[in-house]
């Protein structure tokens, strides 16, 4: 027994291992078993037995869906090359990108919509290559970026279509230390109070002045709503800053100076707008629900939201929403926001990009051509119109392509006629400069103990003023 | 020199120098060199490179400006510096002997040789360490939904009010990140403390049975003590870890409500990647380390003590 019991030695163990190596790799050098397929036919035959359903009467809402033709005209010049754009899916930019291409059509639109394109785009500019030739940016990050030279100078671009701008859009494309425009102003991002009349009216204010409706009244009606478990608008528990910024706007005042040097959320009219947004927390009559999460199309589905503050962006993820009757399809409206003493604008901006072209991009001259083309024609701005943003270039706000234009949300209501009007009540006097998305971070993360009455509306923005200065310092266009 | 002198007094040769110690056995070095290239190209650059840059003032781009100390002093005077700091330690000091509580503990019942379904539940108690943090994440976020949340809905089932989770009380928002980091972590801890558990001899165990020790004697006198190395491993590991705390808050409250779940890692990534200050947060990044260097070395010498 004992001579059967042979260890396997170390060189042993190796020999075996490394014949069994070669042997592999000989296996799998070898050359390729070619297979041959044969196809048989096979007959078969399928006896299908068709059940007549049975007659329902079902009751089924159609959604009206508008479709818009935009006319593209002949190209006015040969372009070339390539423009290649980092937008999210399904961007409005790529709508336009379809009537430009018609009119340039040796152009070669590429359109990847990279994740993390913020992050990205930064890294390309570092590097001074890879960069995309157009990239739809917020307001604060084009002015860091414009502050920091790294946009086309579109100055000369612009001018001739000054007037076609509200001024609130042009300054957030004009850099203060270096006098020049970066951006091509995009989505107007004007703002309105998005509700249900026929909800309204079953809890017994089917009869409200909405044009003269104050923020007092607003917050009383807003009281007694929910007192009927009903909500008119949406307050999440831990601050919504978009609140703030919006009675700010109407207010004429703004959370950072036209230069971009100073915090000016603590002003008159800082303290004001606070105390405006702690009338409606005080009021109980918002949701506590993240903004935009399930439980918030939860409730606006389900007719428990009846209302809500938001920019006439949102249309389009109303109608994503909105789909039965229950939820309210066709019945919504649009009205301005609540005055008050003081107040001298109507609506607000929340969002609303605009279109820059890096200096690293190799397409200036297709890039320049497409915002002019986008943004600066009816056709153009049209195109990017029908997926829910507002295009900005007044005359397109004026013509019938945009007046004219229905939503299911909306049902035969001409919609876009509010937000024409609403384009002439956005103030002149509210900024976005470099460092405002520190201040608006703060204001997010501190606003809480003053809605909560732990600190007086003067010592808490003090506070936040106290708070953002470290960040905004180092965020700010120094001139 | 005579014999006896040799004797006395060994003849030592100096040393080789060490481009003579690698010409001799380059084809060593050469075997171990794929790990020190990747090293250096992946962790000494960058790091190096991070310091230089916590010396200077760069958003990304553009031309790095060299402010000297400036990075470190505006991050010490971080308006936000004391509070994040409290809460990592506070999770530190509050996840670190419950986690190893609860690690022993179940250690312990899982090793009970006749223990019913022992595999079973071992494989069970190490799942979450092994799947995705942000997927636990997603499941913890839909648990404590403030208005959606399984938990919630039970609460309200059994006439209980509700708790606002993660949005609404500092609290509660802790005690979920708590419990989310105590239910990802808990399984690898469980496995170090079986791997000690079963070297220890079943000698010392009979010894102790024969002496007359009772099962608690025995734990506390000689089950514990014997676990005291990996105690120690654990320790000194898990603070690392927790001083690093990020994706558990990040992932469930973003730092909420009011800042009371913002670690020094989120305030970091919120100074290095939402406001690309890379020279603040790269001295931020190096002061953490410090401290984390710091804590550690102190456990080091208080359990050394403790060790004997």
């Amino acid at each position: 027994m004992l001579g059967m019991e042979k260890k396997l030695s170390r060189r042993g163990f190796l020999r075996a291992f490394g014949i069994g190596a070669a042997v592999s790799a000989l296996a799998a050098c070898k050359p390729k078993v070619v297979e041959v397929t044969k196809v048989v036919e096979k007959v078969v035959k399928e006896t299908v037995v068709v059940e007549k359903e049975k007659e329902k009467v079902v009751t089924k809402v159609v959604e009206k869906v508008v479709k818009q033709t935009v006319e593209v005209q002949k190209p006015a010049e040969e372009l070339t090359g390539e423009l290649i754009f980092w937008g999210h899916d399904q961007h409005p930019i790529d709508l336009v990108a379809t009537g430009f291409v018609q009119r340039h059509p040796k152009v070669k639109w590429i359109s990847p919509h990279p994740a993390d394109r913020g992050q990205k785009f930064t890294a390309a500019m570092a590097a001074g290559s890879g960069c995309p030739d157009l990239f739809w940016a917020e307001a604060t990050d084009a002015q860091t970026w414009g502050c920091n030279e790294l946009l086309t100078d579109l100055t000369e671009e612009l001018l001739p279509y000054k007037d076609d701008f509200h001024p609130l859009k042009l300054n957030e494309t004009y850099i203060v230390k270096t006098g020049k425009y970066i951006g091509w102003p995009g989505d107007i991002s004007v703002s309105g109070y998005y509700y249900r009349p026929d909800k309204f009216a079953e809890l017994g204010y089917g009869d409200v002045d909405w044009e003269n409706l104050t923020y007092d009244d607003f917050c009383l009606m807003s009281a007694e709503i929910a007192k009927k478990g009903h909500y008119t608008f949406c307050f999440p528990g831990d601050g919504w800053a978009a609140l703030f910024m919006y009675a700010l706007h109407q207010l004429g005042g703004t959370a950072v100076s036209k230069d971009g040097q100073k915090i000016t959320v603590a002003d008159e009219k800082g303290i004001q707008a606070m105390t405006i947004v702690k009338k409606l927390w005080d009021s109980g009559g918002g949701l506590d629900v993240s903004w935009w999460s399930a439980p918030y199309w939860g409730a606006l589905q389900d007719g428990t939201l009846i209302g809500d503050f938001a920019a006439a962006w949102a249309r389009g993820f109303w109608e994503a929403q909105i789909k039965t009757s229950e939820a309210g399809i066709g019945l919504w409206r649009i009205a301005p926001f609540p005055t008050g003493p003081g107040i001298k604008y109507r609506s607000g901006v929340w969002g609303g990009a605009q279109l820059v072209n890096p200096k690293c991009s190799k397409n200036k001259e297709n890039a320049i051509a497409f915002m002019k083309y986008g943004f600066g024609t009816i056709e153009g701005a049209g195109l990017a119109g029908s997926w829910g943003i507002v295009p900005g270039y007044r005359p397109y706000l004026r013509s019938p392509l945009f007046l004219r234009m229905k939503s299911p949300v909306f049902g035969d209501w001409y919609f876009n006629e509010f937000w024409a009007k609403q384009e002439k009540e956005l103030s002149t006097e509210f900024y976005r400069p470099a460092g405002w998305g520190a201040v608006n971070g703060i204001i997010q993360k501190e606003m809480v103990p003053i809605l909560k009455g732990e600190l007086s509306v003067e010592e808490g923005m003090k506070r936040i003023v106290e708070l953002a200065t470290p960040d905004f310092e180092r965020t700010m266009c120094k001139l | 020199m005579s014999e006896a002198l040799r004797r006395a007094h060994p003849i030592v040769r100096p040393p080789k120098p060490l481009w003579k110690q690698v010409a001799e056995h380059w084809i060593d070095y050469l075997f171990i060199s794929p790990f020190f290239i990747s090293f250096a190209v992946f962790a000494l650059y960058p790091l190096a490179w991070a310091f230089q840059l916590s010396f200077s003032q760069w958003s990304g781009y553009g031309p790095m400006k060299y402010v000297g100390l400036e990075n470190y002093r505006v991050m010490l005077k971080d308006p936000y510096i004391k509070q994040t700091l409290v809460n990592t330690l506070e999770f530190a000091y509050i996840l670190l002997p419950t986690g190893i509580f609860l690690a022993i503990s179940l250690a312990v019942i899982l090793n009970i040789q006749d223990l019913w379904g022992r595999g079973i539940f071992r494989t069970i108690y190490f799942l979450p360490y092994v799947t995705n943090s942000v997927i636990v994440a997603i499941v913890f976020t839909q648990l404590f939904d403030d208005s959606l949340g399984w938990v919630n809905q039970a609460l309200a089932a059994i006439g209980l009010p509700t708790v606002k989770w993660l949005r609404g009380s500092p609290w509660a928002a802790k005690t979920v990140v708590i419990l989310l980091t105590h239910w990802g972590g808990v399984g690898y801890n469980i496995l170090l403390f079986l791997g000690g558990l079963q070297s220890i001899e079943p000698e010392i165990y009979e010894a102790a049975m024969i002496d007359g020790a009772n099962s608690w004697q025995i734990f506390w006198r000689i089950t514990l003590p014997l676990l005291r190395p990996i105690i120690f491993f654990l320790t000194i590991i898990a603070t690392i870890g927790l001083l690093n705390m990020f994706n558990q808050p990040y992932m469930l409250t973003r730092g909420g409500p009011r800042g009371a779940t913002e670690t020094l890692m989120l305030r970091l990534y919120d100074i290095g990647i939402t406001q690309q200050r890379y020279g603040d947060a790269s001295a931020f990044g190096f002061l953490i380390g410090a401290l984390v260097i710091t804590i550690s070395l102190i456990q080091i010498r208080l359990q050394r003590r403790w060790m004997g």
